[in-house]
């Protein structure tokens, strides 16, 4: 009988305590000694020399590392001026939207501000997850938006007419090159005497292929006057799946092509488009070998290492290669505007708008009002500080960024800073938009396996593999509902006409 | 005595009643945890239910399912899934085999070496994937170094198609072979001495003692590892998900990342649920081959 007892309450202790671990999702658990905000309501009014007021908590989710670390910079300060606390929570970067949606359908109310990728904002709005924020930028402090680039400002921030994202992270993809070798006498007679015009940072993708040919050479032969110890490659593209869609469209888009028309029929599968997809592909001979698997990291250190005449990449190698303990060629970095098309006398440049990050509020937050405060501080007043430090990944987006030259102190000299600055605010006010839609996620997926396929396969056809990737579009378009994509994407691009984008 | 037999069998039902009322806390969670889930997610498996959009929910049969048997990349996850099954299975039979051969006879240090070669199966898998990623990185990777200090062409292990699941299975070879060789080892431990003994008497050789003797005997629990293995292999996800993330292409994909990827990354619930249960059933198949192998023996 007393083992029986004693079974009963050991059984009994164990069913509770893993009944008591699946407490409800939908109330999140507040943080030791602070009450939920209802306890708080509920609890009586005490005189102000009485117990201390209890704050809201706000929860802030983005991928973590170097692309979060400003908020703890400015952590104490927002804290006290807007009488919140803050808890930051750092999710991965391959994951952030996984994490993000789950918590979201799940409406767990985890988090009152999200930073995130601008290509998901069409999602988040057209399932409600988060809050448009223009009638706070009317009738509350604003967020000085005038001062940001238009082209971030309203491709990556509005939806329809309303704002919903404060900007974050002005990603921009930009030319990057070697302004030594280009500045060589030699390599430039040389350059000249093979394709009769002077070398310099090229501004049509047929100038690009032929500056990445003409210093494509092999261990042994010279480079500006001394033998190579390794190979060396007149350029390096980006080959994981997550992105090699931006380097192709940095292609497809200044050539023309639209994702879809006003009929949702894809773009992509378009002559240009097939075009574009082939000339990408003949880029790769004057690519390191393994180009087709470098990810961020990877493509940054090829340059850096100077392994490479020139990039097309994010940002961060001009600020990143200054310091010399991890690059090569400190104050050697030129930045320019991403090759385009010529069309008649112009050049149509088309640099892709990839990645990037906006903070928005979301439909659960605890005090909405005080979020918008937190994220306005974040993309305003504290935003320079983060943009110009090399210990964060977020990149300038406002026009006082660019001026700020000073700010900018890994540069040797303030003319190098003014240079990558002026390189990067060209390419941004150039910028191409990521998609921002639903299902953009499935729609760059299969555009992403077609290209590392077709790249991948030395008989694989253009033609074939983007109307494989059209179909597959067509497949998502009436999965997600044809009359509701048509909607959003028409919607999509009204803003995008605004703002000087032609789409279609 | 009537009343001693009833008072066993009141006491017998009294016993029962006690243990399925003990039993019962734990059969509720194993209900929510398990059972209800497997149910629902059949249940979803009959939807269109797309996150990516807030659209109803709708009923489409199996739909689902056709869609999976006419989906071309489906069928390419479950060819890669099969080779990386087959391979792994191979490779680390013959390693484990191998290493269980030679760890079958004491010698100095053997205790020492045992622990040694247990290492990788104590590793997670995601550490794995980043130590094969490194090692096999084709400009700084030390294995394509040591290939090229032979003279050969570098291998392009992660950015080839021919090459990347090779590099995968090799990995995910080294991991549990390990786990293998214990199995294997304890099965050739178990093996008569006396019927060894007896055909060295007999004159039989060192091969044929392994082939005729050893060899048979040990084939059940060969059976039993390569279909624990295959199981687990079959479900192999963090070790892609690091080094290659299904590519280049989808030449890495397998059904468990292709699921996974329509579930978690595009949110679409109903065909994900749908591709899991189709891989549920080609997995039972699987195993099914494999238990007759099993009872062949018998």
């Amino acid at each position: 009988m007393n083992k029986r007892l004693i079974f009963t309450i050991v059984s009994m202790i164990i069913m509770f305590s893993m009944l008591a671990s699946c407490s409800s999702p939908a109330a999140p658990a507040a943080p030791a000694g602070q009450p939920t905000q209802a306890a708080a309501a509920a609890a009586p009014v005490a005189a102000d020399t009485a117990a201390p007021k209890h704050k809201v908590t706000l929860v802030v989710a983005g991928d973590g590392g170097n692309n979060q670390v400003q908020w703890t910079w400015f952590k104490q300060e927002m804290e006290e001026e807007f009488d919140v606390n803050l808890e930051i929570v750092g999710l991965s970067f391959d994951d952030l939207y996984t994490k993000l949606k789950t918590e979201f359908v799940a409406g767990s109310g985890a988090y009152d501000i999200v930073v995130f990728f601008p290509k998901h904002l069409g999602d988040f709005v057209a399932n409600g997850y988060i809050l448009p924020i223009t009638s706070y930028l009317n009738t509350g402090p604003g967020a000085d938006m005038e001062d940001i680039v238009p082209r971030f400002r309203d491709l990556y921030s509005k939806v329809g007419n309303d704002y919903y994202t404060l900007p974050y992270d002005g990603d921009i993809l930009a030319l990057f090159y070697r302004t030594d070798l280009f500045s060589n006498a030699d390599e430039q007679a040389a350059f000249k005497a093979k394709y009769g015009y002077d070398l310099k940072p090229p501004e049509t993708w047929e100038q690009y292929h032929q500056v990445a040919e003409f210093f494509t050479r092999k261990k042994g032969e010279k480079l500006a006057g001394q033998a190579l110890t390794d190979d060396f490659y007149g350029t390096a593209t980006y080959g994981q799946k997550d992105f090699q869609y931006a380097w192709y469209l940095n292609y497809a888009a200044s050539m023309g092509v639209k994702y879809f028309d006003a009929d949702m029929k894809p773009g992509i599968n378009s002559d240009a488009a097939v075009k574009a997809l082939e000339m990408y592909k003949q880029e790769l001979k004057y690519c390191p070998p393994e180009t087709q698997t470098y990810g961020f990291d990877q493509l940054q250190a090829i340059f850096l290492q100077g392994k490479t005449a020139m990039e097309i990449q994010w940002t961060d190698p001009g600020r990143v290669g200054q310091n010399p303990q991890i690059s090569t060629i400190v104050g050697k970095i030129g930045t320019a505007l991403v090759p385009g098309t010529k069309t008649g006398d112009k050049v149509f440049h088309a640099p892709v708008m990839a990645a990037g990050r906006v903070i928005g509020i979301t439909k659960w937050a605890k005090d909405p009002a005080k979020a918008y405060q937190v994220a306005r501080f974040m993309a305003d007043e504290a935003s320079l500080a983060y943009v110009s430090s090399p210990a964060t990944g977020q990149d300038p987006f406002r026009y006082s960024h660019y001026k700020a030259v000073g700010a900018f102190e890994m540069f040797p000299t303030k003319k190098d800073a003014e240079d990558y600055l002026n390189g990067i605010k060209a390419n941004l006010e150039n910028g191409f938009p990521e998609l921002n839609m639903p299902g953009t996620e499935q729609y760059y997926s299969a555009l992403a396996i077609g290209i590392s396929t077709y790249f991948s396969s030395p008989d694989a056809d253009a033609k074939k593999t983007l109307d494989d990737v059209a179909k597959q579009w067509e497949d998502i378009t009436n999965t997600l509902g044809r009359d509701k994509q048509k909607e959003i994407y028409l919607q999509l691009n009204q803003v995008w006409k605004e703002a000087g984008i032609s789409t279609q | 005595m009537i009343t001693a037999q009833a008072n066993k069998k009141t006491q017998s039902w009294y016993d029962k009643a006690f243990a399925s009322k003990l039993m019962t806390p734990n059969i509720i969670v194993i209900i929510v945890i398990c059972v209800f889930p497997l149910i629902y997610g059949i249940f979803l498996s009959f939807f269109q239910y797309e996150l990516a959009l807030p659209s109803p929910i709708k009923f489409v049969g199996f739909g689902n399912y056709l869609k999976v048997f006419g989906d071309a990349t489906f069928w390419s996850a479950v060819k890669v899934s099969f080779i990386s099954v087959i391979g792994g299975a191979a490779l680390q039979l013959f390693l484990g085999f191998g290493a269980a051969l030679i760890l079958n006879r004491d010698f100095r240090g053997r205790s020492i070496i045992v622990a040694i070669l247990l290492i990788p199966t104590t590793l997670a898998p995601v550490v794995v994937g980043f130590i094969f990623r490194m090692l096999l990185d084709d400009r700084f990777g030390p294995v394509n170094y040591l290939i090229k200090s032979i003279g050969l062409q570098p291998i392009s292990w992660w950015g080839n198609p021919q090459a990347s699941l090779p590099g995968i299975i090799i990995a995910n070879g080294w991991e549990w072979f390990p786990f293998v060789m214990l199995v294997l080892l304890a099965g050739l431990q178990s093996v008569p001495q006396d019927l060894i003994d007896s055909a060295r008497v007999d004159g039989a050789s060192d091969w044929n003692v392994f082939w005729k003797i050893v060899l048979p005997l040990l084939k059940t629990v060969m059976v039993v590892v390569v279909l624990i293995r295959a199981i687990e292999d079959l479900k192999m996800f963090d070790i892609i998900l690091v080094t290659t993330g299904g590519g280049p292409g989808i030449a890495t994909q397998t059904m468990n990342m292709y699921a996974y990827q329509k579930g978690f990354s595009f949110f679409s619930i109903g065909y994900a649920s749908a591709l899991s249960y189709v891989q549920l059933i080609l997995a039972l198949i699987l195993v099914r081959f494999l238990f007759s192998q099993l009872s062949k023996e018998d």
